[in-house]
Parts: C-alpha cells; sequence; structure tokens
C-alpha cells in the first residue's frame, strides 16, 4: 500500500466531523481481555493512608528499547538501529523515540509501579520513519509506530512526548481494562491515553499540575497550521483553529457530545469530556498530577481496589489486601456495575460508560484516600462540571 | 493555508453535483460518477476528505474499472478497532447506482489502495 506522497490536505476536502450521514455503520468491534494478576498481587492497599507509589514499584524492572527503521515503506519492523543502551543516533526520530519509550517507562514505574506497558517488563520496540509522509503514530498491539508526517500540516510524530506516552498508554489499557474501542468506551480508551501522554510529558519535565500546558500532541503541527497541538485536555475545541483544518471539535462537557459513526463513533472527539474531568481534578488538587488525579485513574483502569469484591463502594479500603491478584476486570456486555453509588462494587467493564467510569474513579479516590477526602470531592466536582455527573448524584454518591 | 484552499472544501456528500442530479436514471450507463474517500481515526483525529467528479466518458471507463475491481461485497474484515489507525469510507455515486464500503487501514491493499490513492492524486 502506497501513499500520497505530496500532502493530501492542500487541496484535500476536510470533512466536517459530524458528517455522518454517509458513512456505513461500523461494525462493532471487541477487544480481548486480557488480566494481569502478577502486578495486582504486588498491588496492596494500606486503608486511608495511601502508600507512596514508589512503594509497589516492583524490584528487577528492566528497560530494554529497540528502535527500528522502516525506511519509508510499510514493512514492519523495519532494520534495528539502537537498542538499549547504544549510544545516540545521527538520526533525531530515533533518538526521540528511544528517549519517548524512556520517559513513558520512567512514569509507569515510578508513579504507577508498573513495569513497562504489560506489567511484565515488556521490551519496549518502536519503528520509525514507517509509511511514505504518513500522518500517524500508533500501537499495533505489539509496538509503537511512527511516521514521518507530510511535513506540510505534521511535522515527524516522534517529536511530541505526549503522542508517545499516549500510545504506550493503549497498549496498558490493552493489557489491563481492555476498553472496546468504539463509543463511550472508546473515548475513554483515547482519553486515558491522552491522560498519560500528558502525565509523561509533565513528570519528564518535573511540572506541576497549574503550570502545565494539558496539551497533547504540542510540537506536531508545522508552522503553517493555525493551532497549538492535536487537543487541549483544559480547553477541549481549542488545540487549533486553522482554515483547512478547521477547528479542533473536541466537546468540553456532555452536551457537546458527539454522536458520529465515524472514528469508531468519535473516540477521538468524545475523548474531551473525560480529558477535561481530568485535568480540572488534577488542577484542583494541585502539585504533581500523577500522583493523586493520575493515581486514581490509573488504579481504575488497572483494575486496583475495583477488581476486589470486598470494596464497596462507600470505600472499605482495609480489607482488600492483595485481594486484586486474581480479579479481573468486568466483562459484562454492558460495562458491568457501578452506575449506582454505594451499592457494592464499582467493577469497570470493557464497554464502560462515561458515568460508570465516573463512578469507578469516586470510589477508587474514596477507597485510596478516604469518603471526606480532597481527591474524592476533586473528582466528583470535576465529572459533574463536565455533565457527566449531578450535582445531586455527587452530593448522594 | 490559503483562500483558494479554503474555497476548495467540499459540501456534504449528499450534494452529488448538478451533472449527476440532471442526467437522472435517464442518463447512459456510463454516466458521470463521483468518487469520495473520507479518512477518520488516527491519533490526531482529523477527517480528510478527497473527491473527484468524472465526466468524460472515457474517463469514466477508466475509473470504472478500478472502481468494480474492488471487492465491495466482501465482508468487513473480522478483528478489533485498532486504536488510532485510520478508517477509510469509500462511497461511488453514479446516477441510479450508489456503493460504498468501509475499509480499515490494514485491510487498505490491493485494488482498494490503488483507488484511495487515485482519489488523492485526482483530488489535488
Amino acid at each position: 500500500m502506497a501513499h500520497s506522497i505530496v500532502p493530501p490536505y492542500l487541496l484535500a476536502r476536510i470533512a466536517e466531523t459530524d458528517s455522518a450521514s454517509m458513512q456505513r455503520a461500523a461494525s462493532a468491534a471487541r477487544r480481548s481481555l486480557r488480566s494481569e494478576p502478577a502486578v495486582r498481587a504486588e498491588r496492596r492497599r494500606e486503608g486511608l493512608a495511601a502508600p507512596l507509589p514508589t512503594a509497589s514499584a516492583p524490584a528487577g524492572a528492566t528497560l530494554k528499547r529497540t528502535i527500528a527503521d522502516a525506511a519509508n515503506t510499510e514493512l514492519l519492523p523495519g532494520l534495528v538501529v539502537r537498542t538499549e543502551g547504544a549510544p545516540p543516533s545521527d538520526d533525531p526520530a530515533v533518538n526521540e523515540a528511544y528517549d519517548g519509550l524512556g520517559a513513558t517507562h520512567a512514569l509507569l514505574l515510578s508513579a504507577f509501579g508498573r513495569n513497562s506497558v504489560d506489567g511484565h517488563g515488556l521490551p519496549l520496540d518502536a519503528t520509525v520513519h514507517y509509511g511514505d509522509d504518513y500522518d500517524n503514530a500508533f500501537w499495533d498491539g505489539a509496538r509503537m509506530v511512527f511516521g514521518d508526517g507530510d511535513g506540510e500540516v505534521f511535522n515527524r510524530f516522534t517529536a511530541s512526548l505526549s503522542v508517545i506516552g499516549h500510545e504506550l498508554a493503549h497498549g496498558v489499557t490493552q493489557y489491563t481494562a481492555a476498553l472496546v474501542y468504539e463509543g463511550q468506551s472508546g473515548a475513554l480508551n483515547e482519553s486515558f491515553s491522552d491522560v498519560v501522554g500528558a502525565l509523561v510529558e509533565q513528570h519528564a519535565r518535573g511540572q506541576r499540575a497549574d503550570d502545565a500546558s494539558w496539551l497533547i500532541g504540542e510540537g506536531l503541527f508545522t508552522a503553517q497550521v493555525e493551532g497549538k497541538a492535536l487537543r487541549s485536555m483544559v480547553a477541549p475545541g481549542t488545540a487549533y483553529d486553522d482554515d483547512v483544518l478547521g477547528r479542533d471539535p473536541q466537546p468540553a462537557d456532555m452536551a457537546g457530545y458527539v454522536e458520529t459513526r465515524d472514528d469508531n463513533g468519535g473516540v477521538h472527539l468524545n475523548s474531551g469530556i473525560p480529558n477535561r474531568a481530568f485535568a480540572l481534578a488534577a488542577i484542583e488538587l494541585g502539585g504533581f498530577a500523577w500522583e493523586r488525579a493520575g493515581r486514581v485513574w490509573y488504579d481504575v483502569i488497572s483494575g486496583g481496589v475495583l477488581s476486589d469484591a470486598s470494596v464497596s463502594a462507600s470505600g472499605g479500603a482495609g480489607s482488600n489486601e492483595g485481594g486484586g491478584a486474581n480479579g479481573r476486570i468486568g466483562t459484562s456486555e454492558h460495562g458491568g456495575a457501578g452506575v449506582s453509588s454505594g451499592s457494592g462494587p464499582a467493577r469497570l467493564g470493557t464497554r464502560a460508560t462515561f458515568a460508570e467510569f465516573a463512578d469507578a474513579t469516586v470510589v477508587s479516590a474514596k477507597a485510596l484516600y478516604g469518603d471526606g477526602s480532597a481527591e474524592a470531592a476533586a473528582i466528583e466536582a470535576a465529572w459533574v462540571t463536565v455533565g457527566v455527573r449531578s450535582d445531586d448524584r455527587a452530593a448522594a454518591g | 493555508m490559503t483562500e483558494q484552499q479554503q474555497d476548495d472544501r467540499d459540501g456534504d456528500v449528499a450534494d452529488r453535483g448538478p451533472a449527476l442530479h440532471e442526467r437522472g436514471s435517464e442518463a447512459a450507463p456510463r454516466g458521470a460518477m463521483r468518487i469520495t474517500v473520507s479518512r477518520s481515526g488516527g491519533v490526531a483525529g482529523l477527517a480528510p476528505r478527497w473527491s473527484v467528479t468524472v465526466t468524460e466518458e472515457k474517463d469514466v471507463d477508466s475509473w470504472l474499472s478500478l472502481v468494480e475491481s474492488c471487492p465491495w461485497d466482501a465482508p468487513d474484515p473480522a478483528g478489533e478497532a485498532e486504536p488510532d489507525r485510520f478508517v477509510y469510507t469509500i462511497r461511488v455515486l453514479q446516477p441510479d447506482h450508489e456503493r460504498d464500503a468501509r475499509v480499515p487501514e490494514r485491510a487498505l491493499d490491493g485494488p482498494w489502495a490503488e483507488l484511495v490513492d487515485r482519489v488523492k492524486h485526482a483530488s489535488r
């Protein structure tokens, strides 16, 4: 398969994002559910006094990166050009990929005690220079793949650390919550990748929540594009406004939720809603976003306290030592329980809705930090602001 | 980005252009044809679209030959939606015939890839 050599955007018709009328129904697809018992076994809960994340970091975690070069073909994996510990290459794309994989590994390990993408030290492989003017980066289930961009709209995709973190986080989700990449669960999958992407960047820069840009993909657009980044987590819909690309179409709250068949049900659009909830909660809490808000989000995605049936929705965190070892996240068709607060364990299903995910974060925050904690309050308030939870629900929950 | 590029944006696909409307079902079997390729997905979440309208008979023949070589009736490829991969929606409108297909990036090879590339080039 060959892609257009000349940038397609210059004379391309840019479709309206809601032009669903011409789209055929996307076939539903389900992600396989995989569990990661060893990591969960290590995730001990110690009641309301949350341990430092590093306390649960597995011993002997190793980082093994391999960067390959597809030489502008679409043949994977390509030729290996840099391995772990080897000196930098002359090729900036190779070094950016290498460093970005390292930065993501560092965040996962130091903030969440997670040993690589799969929790078991998975070697991190990446291919750069994929395709011809290829305007994308993706996680193919086993490796990161980066295009060079067309040079007119996009620069090379290794240029953004948040995008590297975003892609690797798809791997984390694949090994944990396995959120189906469609509709609301797909938007949650996307949003968690943006959360991790932003956190990797903030972690690497030592940046606090209120100093962060909360932009995803900063630096990817060329100077010809009127825009700062692909997305803004704190202000969805404001990342770009360009006469060819149009305006950033992300909604900032449920009132703007986009129903479409494109993009697997608008997964890159509606992710703006949970993205903003995360950013608002993190900013409200202050400090480093990966320490509290980030920990709660990771806990929900990875099973954490919610994988243990002994944890009630009102937060009985003291009784589940190691209980998540074999806990699988719910597999029910409708995303499991967790809709009604105070009604037992909230498990995140593979087709979780925004409301179910929001409930799960509140349950997790209460379990980790306490019922009346600032963390639970900030997270509840953020979900109310973006219209996923109502004031009544928040007050009752 | 220039004014000309902005003006070059397309309207909704339902607007098939005067040539198609005027010809109607009485048109010759090989009447005008419009091919639209839309792409969604990708980490950037952008939704570009390319289209070409063909009216000259010899051009229609050439495009139709490629269009008809595509596996329109093949079932959607099995498998899960893949994060951040592209999905192409390809639609061909003729006066009395309309067809469309959704093709994930991983399945975009052979005549599909040729058709998408040709539409992209022609829409420049």
